[in-house]
């Protein structure tokens, strides 16, 4: 068998197979919640799970022998009929595993009453899943076929990638939510101060792995389709690589998933929480206290009123109404924690705040449009005007401070000799006036390197100039002055003084920010 | 994969109102791939090396084998790597290579493909373009462009015979009426010694035959050095055979050169204004004329790189590159059309005492009064024109 034989008949229905089984533990585990064993005795999860991947690997079958046979119009409503028929007595009997031969033969002996009796209850719930796992297995399927057509300039209809992708998202969070349905029950599930749920769930775990592996999989085929349209001839040992980078990869984030300790996430949530609570409480405090204010006339010259038509204050005479409430002090329900458990919490949390602003930076760099419009949102131009504002600020605070610092004893110190130690950073300003003109073409080099037009070994400054000011024609006078500085400095024994290299050091800077917009460019 | 960060975004808000360990799990999961992903491609952005090893230069109809070398510097592996290949379409067909494998840490993988040097040129190998993306999808990267390398075709050169032109004077060493100077490598015969004659001119075989002491006479001459002028400014050549005519021009340039520094072992230089191709930038060439094989090459290399050029007009460019000649050196000046321009410029050189050789690529004959004037300055004048005779060399 080929390989792509053994990926398509094989690999993908079993992945398939395995992922709705992974869906249906989690069905079948809410199900015994809502039908429990004391009102449904003959209900058994067990048989949902199978009957949901009997329903999966039978749609991979027909769905290829609908595919490969070209069954169409009323042959292909005769085949889903008898399908679906097949399928029924297949789930009858599936019911009547486990029980004796008594029971099924008093059970048949009553169809022959009432025809409605082979669709209980129980058969017709595990019908409904068996149907879903179907249908999304025959969906799957038929997307992962669709896997080798050209991509349609304006596409109708979502790319077979972006569907399976979709679905398979959208599968994971359905069966997150079952799952914490069924461990933390529908009434926990908005107490947020209720104590986390620990332990792994298996079936939910190997769900995201197996969907991720699939994932994998349905990129590579892809591209290999891309690449074949083009007549691109790609090496042989790539699937095989592909498959295993893919399995090490995955493993890699599984572990490092695994090491990060989840119980720390709880305090930042719970810190989170009680932020918001507070925020709330002091919100509802300045509400009541503006409400109080305002009200505070009116109820005196209410009372006035009152007082005047000489009918019964409502309140004792001399009083004004209560103030609010004053807020109950908040809980502390445990001793504040030692040093080490505070360091503790602060790392996890700055981990999960980095992550989760790590994940918003990515998106709205990859979605300009939204970058913009929240730009364009009046408190986040306001947040930058303060922002521009206070650097301002402090610049000019630090100038302020340069000019009063003792400028000689700085220089001094400055030019001290380097350390003897292996260890001492690189200071630019600590250098000569001619290793830094070194250094800032050196740095150009490297820059323009990484940028794809590296110099060649044989290639001398001037002979590589040519090469600099094609790529960076804005900054054609500052890499002549540069280059030619850097022969001097470098092939010539005339003294070096400050001021040619700060010259030198604003040519590099206008290279350099030529070079960095020629990188954002790309 | 568009909508991974607001799946990760909802992942992240399900397990903080589930509370559960295991949706937390699955969050840090795919918060893992995502960061390991672009954390991975980010590394092997850098890592890749591109190399190139080939003959750097050429001659016409060679067949040059080019070896790209791809290099993974890192120790990560790359998943996939598309690399495609720009060429010239002059060198082979298609105009590119294309090739998509993976790296694994510090692996190399080479490709080749073989060039057809059938015109002359300077072409750029490359640049070659890079992209590669991650295992799931979640991005791709373009690795951008690596720089190119150049392939330098000379031009072809041909038997002077063939061009019909001669092969001996009067387009190099002209002999001189005045003795000033003396050629030693053209004896025209021995007389007696005198007091005074250097011992290297003493003919010893023609002594030891005559009993007495004899000396070599020797051609009086004047510079024996040639300066090969050739005009590459397109108005000098007609609009419907442009392109042709300066390609024969340059036929013609480079196999005077080569059969002066070749056959005749003398001294060649060039001079040309033309677009130079490897810096895109119109250039004045001026070679000194030297006899080494080098030179050879230098001629042959800036004869390859040569581009018609709406340049300085001819007649100009000639009056300024003699200046540098020593006196009696001979042009010779190949170009598609004789101006009363140029003819005055030629008349000037020959009266200030260089000698100067006419060659003419257009088709028809030379006009009568062309070939009288030019027998009045002593110049001689060749034209050529064998479209046919070049596609039978080939």
């Amino acid at each position: 068998m080929s390989r792509t034989a053994w990926v398509e008949n094989i690999f993908r229905p079993l992945v398939v197979g395995a992922m709705v089984a992974c869906v249906a533990v989690s069905l079948a585990d809410l199900a015994r919640l809502f039908f429990p064993p004391w009102l449904f005795p003959a209900w058994k999860s067990l048989y949902i799970v199978a009957v949901c991947v009997v329903a999966a690997l039978e749609a991979a079958y027909s769905y290829r022998l609908v595919r490969d046979g070209f069954i169409s119009g009323n042959d292909l409503l005769r085949f889903r009929a008898i399908e679906l028929v097949l399928f029924v007595v297949v789930l009858k009997i599936t019911t009547y595993l486990g029980h004796n031969w008594v029971e099924i033969t008093d059970d048949l002996r009553i169809w022959t009453r009432t025809m409605c009796t082979p669709l209980d209850f129980e058969t017709g719930v595990m019908f409904f899943f068996a149907f879903l796992a179907w249908g999304a297995t025959t969906e799957t399927l038929s997307d992962l076929d669709r896997l080798d057509e050209p991509a349609e300039p304006q596409p109708r209809t979502p790319s077979p990638v972006d569907s399976l992708t979709q679905r398979f998202f959208g599968g994971g969070v359905l069966l997150l939510i079952l799952a914490g349905l069924t461990r933390v029950g529908i009434t926990a599930m908005l107490n947020l101060r209720r104590p986390s749920v620990p332990g792994l769930v298996f079936n939910v775990l190997a769900y995201f792995m197996l969907g991720l592996v699939l994932l994998g999989q349905v990129r590579f085929t892809r591209l290999r389709h891309l690449w074949e349209a083009q007549q691109i001839p790609v090496a042989d040992n790539l699937a095989g690589r592909w498959a295993r980078y893919s399995l090490a990869f995955l493993g890699l984030a599984a572990l490092a998933a695994f090491l990060l300790p989840t119980g720390y996430t709880y305090n930042l949530l719970d810190a989170i929480g009680a932020a918001l609570t507070a925020i709330s409480a002091i919100l509802t405090f300045v509400v009541l206290l503006v409400l109080w204010l305002v009200m505070l006339p009116f109820v005196w010259l209410w009372w006035l009123l009152m007082t005047l038509l000489g009918s019964r204050s409502p309140f004792p005479a001399g009083r004004l109404p209560p103030p609010p409430p004053i807020l109950p002090a908040s809980p502390t329900s445990a001793p504040p924690p030692p040093w080490f458990e505070t360091l503790r919490i602060l790392l996890i949390v700055a981990i999960v705040g980095g992550m989760v602003v790590y994940i918003l930076r990515a998106y709205l760099r990859d979605h300009p449009g939204a970058l913009k419009a929240l730009n364009a949102l009046r408190p986040v131009r306001g947040l930058r005007q303060w922002w521009a504002a206070l650097r301002r600020r402090l610049g000019g605070w630090a100038e302020a401070l340069d000019e009063r610092l003792p400028r000689e004893w700085l220089r001094r110190w400055m030019r001290r000799p380097p350390p003897a130690s292996p260890f001492s950073f690189f200071r630019l300003g600590a250098q000569s006036s001619r290793d830094q003109i070194l250094h800032y073409y050196l740095s150009l080099l490297r820059r323009a390197g990484e940028l794809g037009f590296p110099r060649r070994p044989a290639q001398t400054p001037r002979e590589y100039e040519p090469t600099l000011e094609t790529h960076l024609p804005e900054a054609q006078a500052e890499t002549d002055q540069l280059t030619q500085a850097f022969v001097e400095a470098r092939y010539s024994r005339q003294a070096i003084g400050e001021d040619q290299a700060r010259r030198v050091r604003a040519y590099w800077e206008r290279v350099r920010a030529a070079l960095q917009a020629r990188r954002r460019g790309r | 994969m568009r909508s991974y960060l607001p799946f990760l975004l909802a992942l992240f808000v399900i397990a903080a109102i589930l509370r559960a360990d295991f949706a937390f799990v699955v969050a840090y999961v795919f918060f893992a791939v995502y960061l390991l992903s672009r954390l991975w491609l980010r590394r092997v952005a850098k890592n890749v090396r591109v190399r190139r090893r080939f003959t750097p230069r050429a001659f016409y109809g060679d067949e040059v084998k080019v070896e790209v070398q791809i290099e993974n510097a890192g120790r990560l592996p790359i998943p996939w790597l598309a690399v495609h290949e720009s060429l010239s379409v002059e060198l082979t067909a298609p105009p590119f290579r294309r090739q998509v494998f993976s790296l694994g840490s510090h692996e190399r993988r080479h490709f080749n493909y073989d060039l057809h040097c059938r015109k002359r040129g300077y072409y750029p190998l490359g640049p070659l373009t890079a992209s590669t993306g991650d295992l799931l999808g979640i991005e791709d990267r373009d690795l951008g462009q690596f720089a190119p390398d150049y392939l330098i075709v000379y031009p072809r050169t041909v038997p002077l015979e063939r061009l019909g032109l001669p092969t001996r004077s009067p387009l190099v060493a002209l002999p001189a009426r005045s003795p000033l100077f003396e050629d030693p490598a053209r004896v025209t015969g021995v007389r007696d010694y005198q007091w005074g004659d250097s011992q290297r001119r003493i003919h010893w075989t023609a002594t030891a035959s005559a009993g007495r002491l004899l000396v070599k006479q020797y051609q009086p001459s004047i510079a024996r050095e040639t300066l090969i002028c050739l005009d590459l400014n397109e108005d000098s050549y007609d609009l419907r055979h442009r392109f042709d005519a300066a390609e024969l021009a340059i036929v013609v340039a480079a196999s005077v050169a080569r059969h002066i520094v070749v056959r005749e072992r003398l001294p060649a230089g060039l001079a040309t204004e033309a677009l130079d191709a490897r810096t895109g930038a119109q250039m004045r060439f001026f070679l000194p004329p030297r006899r080494e094989r080098a030179q050879l090459m230098d001629v042959l290399e800036v004869l390859a790189r040569a581009q018609m050029a709406p340049a300085t007009p001819f007649p100009e460019t000639l009056r300024r590159e003699s200046v540098r000649l020593t006196w009696g050196a001979t042009l010779a000046v190949v170009t598609g059309r004789v101006s009363e321009d140029l003819f005055d410029s030629l008349a000037y050189l020959r009266r200030t005492g260089f000698a100067v050789a006419l060659i003419l690529v257009q088709p028809g004959q030379l006009s009568a009064e062309l070939q009288k004037r030019a027998g009045l300055l002593d110049m001689p004048i060749h034209r050529l024109w064998r479209e046919r005779d070049l596609e039978q060399w080939q």
